[in-house]
């Protein structure tokens, strides 16, 4: 059975991930209100500034 | 489908503190005081040396350190505790929906009412974002809460799940339930991982880098210590010429990557940096694949708690029903003796290595030689449930079509996912914006984005902007989610143990059960069956109006709850306190 599937096995399907992004609907409808995304991302350094407790 | 299931969800805070957050809730709530015994494992011979603040149990040295010093803890591997004992007070509430609210580790924690299935847990769990962040808001307009499981810079904080299973003995669950598991998790995350730009403690597997801190970026952080990896590598190999140039090649490829701005990676899962063992009792430290915290809140004859850790908070309802649905379908193939074999090479490495994979292929070694994708090992959990629950019920199925779908789109085109996988809508997301200002991984506002994405506030997060503009695919309506917020799942016991205080003073409660007074004696009512208390069995309480004595009758005659006169409150173990008071000693666990 383990080398019916080995054989079966032909790898990972080669995606170029880089290109992604770019398909799907609803990616496109990201990029259509990017603008408004935009807008809300703050511009100040919120990530920088964000320092957690290490927690369970 | 049936199980109890709940979650339990650290929340990330900025602006505020965690106790004015819980103090601040302004619905319906009573002080939790814990009765279950803690901090045993399934597993025998396991311990914990570390431990956390608020919670079940506390490491005395980590309260010290947030009560004396306020300082963030540096985990590692530490020494049993000089000082015996210590008792602090934290702020732990029960609320009138079931679910417990109290401050653990400096966080905000929610943990969910009991539910009786997948999708009832997705709606307690984003009743929970409602609860905790109307309660942010009550307590000041400038707090944020996030609902993630890493700070960006070595710091996680957990999103746990927690299933009953039928208790099995130690060496069953070493034996039967912890090998069917693994590949099962570490794999798992491909669709339940939320998503997170660069690495952390890549070279620190045993605890947090506090060193950090005083760098520009984790990047540059986690690049000075490969470097100096390297270096002291280097000791072992000076009479080879070679090691030279390998040096000077990485140093070379890293500055083209760092002129290219790819210098971050994009992972799938917040969590997978912070694991370093396979089965352990920990859960602050030298983190464990596989759990072993044995909490049943039940009958701990018949039941025993799977606590699951390594997974990641979800704001996508898909992915959380996923999440929750999937794993229970395989508690149910454990327990059924029909889970897939599947056994991998260096689980922990593997669990690191898919969240980091840029290629998002997610190729990984079984341990009989050849290689497997991580769809492919999904696919045969898939199977076997499909094999064996098809047709079962309709949540089941639900589940089944979802999970298979899901699997297909992630072997194709990962990206079809938007909407309903996490990791997918934030990298579309973030992809966006990088297109739109030319940006990389590692600017500043690409960063922000990838945080204000676990903002559970409507107005600011932006995962919830992308909801409102109907990009995220709903399992559930937000006039059920609302509900939530104030009111128990009517088919487990939190349906009993939220309503008693409406027709009864109750002067304790905790997940297990509740006290009342009766005749100048306290009445503990325990419940020891998680199905029992449901709201067919003991609705009849709330509607009629019955004497303290009638409802005490009821509840004493109904299957699965236990009614005594006698208090288990004993003070010497658990002094009465408004507020849930600890006392533990390090010997006494």
């Amino acid at each position: 059975m383990a080398e019916q599937e080995q054989e079966k096995y032909q790898g990972p399907k080669q995606r170029d991930p880089s290109q992604d992004y770019v398909k799907g609907r609803k990616t496109k409808e990201i990029k259509s209100l990017i603008e408004q995304i935009d807008g809300l991302v703050e511009k100040d350094n919120l990530a920088d500034k964000y320092r957690q407790q290490g927690g369970q | 489908m049936k199980r109890i299931m709940g979650i339990e969800t650290e929340y990330g805070i900025s602006g505020g503190e965690a106790s004015s957050v819980v103090n601040a809730y302004q619905g319906k709530k009573q002080s939790h005081t814990n009765i279950s015994r803690t901090n045993e494992s399934i597993v025998n011979g396991l311990t914990d040396i570390g431990g956390h603040i608020g919670g079940d149990y506390g490491s005395l040295q980590d309260q010290l350190e947030l009560y004396q010093f306020g300082t963030p803890s540096v985990h590692t591997r530490v020494s049993t505790p000089v000082i015996s004992s210590f008792s602090f007070t934290a702020a732990d509430d029960m609320l009138d929906n079931g679910a417990r609210f109290y401050v653990d580790m400096g966080h905000p924690e929610y943990s969910t009412p009991e539910c009786s299935n997948p999708k009832d847990l997705v709606i307690a769990d984003k009743a929970g974002e409602l609860v905790v962040g109307r309660a942010a808001k009550a307590a000041n307009p400038e707090i944020r809460i996030f609902k993630n499981n890493s700070d960006g810079q070595g710091h996680s904080y957990g999103t746990h799940e927690n299933y009953l299973m039928n208790r099995v003995t130690s060496d069953e669950f070493k034996e039967r339930v912890v090998p069917a598991l693994l590949p099962f998790f570490v794999t798992r995350q491909i669709f339940t991982g939320s998503g997170k730009i660069g690495l952390e403690n890549a070279f620190q597997h045993g605890g947090y880098s506090s060193s950090s801190s005083t760098r520009s970026s984790p990047y540059e952080s986690q690049r000075d210590d490969t470097f100096l990896a390297l270096e002291n590598l280097g000791y072992h190999f000076l009479d080879i010429p070679e090691f030279r140039d390998v040096k000077k090649i990485l140093l070379r490829l890293c500055g083209e990557r760092e002129q290219r701005g790819e210098q971050q990676l994009f992972q799938l899962s917040q969590r997978a940096d912070f694991f370093t063992e396979l089965v352990g009792l920990q859960t602050t430290y030298d983190r464990p694949l596989i759990n072993t915290r044995d909490e049943p809140h039940a009958d701990q004859s018949k039941y025993m708690r799977l606590h699951v850790i390594n997974g990641d908070a979800n704001m996508c309802e898909v992915a959380d029903f996923l999440k929750v649905g999937t794993t229970s379908l395989v508690l149910d193939l454990i327990e059924d003796n029909v889970a897939p074999q599947v056994e991998l090479s260096d689980p922990i490495k593997v669990f690191r290595n898919i969240s980091r994979d840029q290629s998002r292929c997610w190729e990984l070694d079984l341990v009989e030689g050849r290689r497997i994708i991580a769809v492919d090992v999904q696919r045969k959990y898939l199977e076997a449930a499909k094999t064996h629950y098809q047709g079962r019920d309709e949540i089941t199925d639900e589940l089944l079509n979802r999970w298979e779908f899901t699997l297909d789109q992630l072997d194709r085109d990962p990206m079809q996912l938007v909407g309903s996988i996490d990791w997918v809508t934030k990298l579309a997301l973030i992809t966006q914006i990088m297109d739109k200002n030319s940006l990389n991984l590692n600017d500043q506002k690409i960063r922000n984005a990838a945080l204000q994405y676990h903002d559970v506030d409507r107005d600011k997060g932006l995962f919830y902007f992308l909801q409102g503009k109907g990009l995220v695919s709903r399992l559930v309506d937000d006039e059920e989610i609302e509900t939530a917020v104030s009111t128990a799942p009517i088919d487990t016991r939190a349906y009993l143990r939220s309503r008693i205080g409406e027709i009864v003073d109750v002067k304790s409660v905790d997940w297990e059960g509740f006290t009342i007074k009766s005749k100048g004696k306290n009445v503990l009512v325990k419940i020891r069956e998680p199905f029992s208390g449901r709201k067919e069995q003991v609705g009849q309480i709330f509607e009629g109006d019955l004497t303290l004595d009638e409802i005490v009758k009821v509840l004493s005659e109904t299957e699965g709850i236990e009614v005594s006169d006698q208090s288990i409150f004993t003070p010497s173990v658990y002094p009465a306190s408004k507020n849930t008071k600890y006392h533990r000693s390090k010997k006494s666990k």
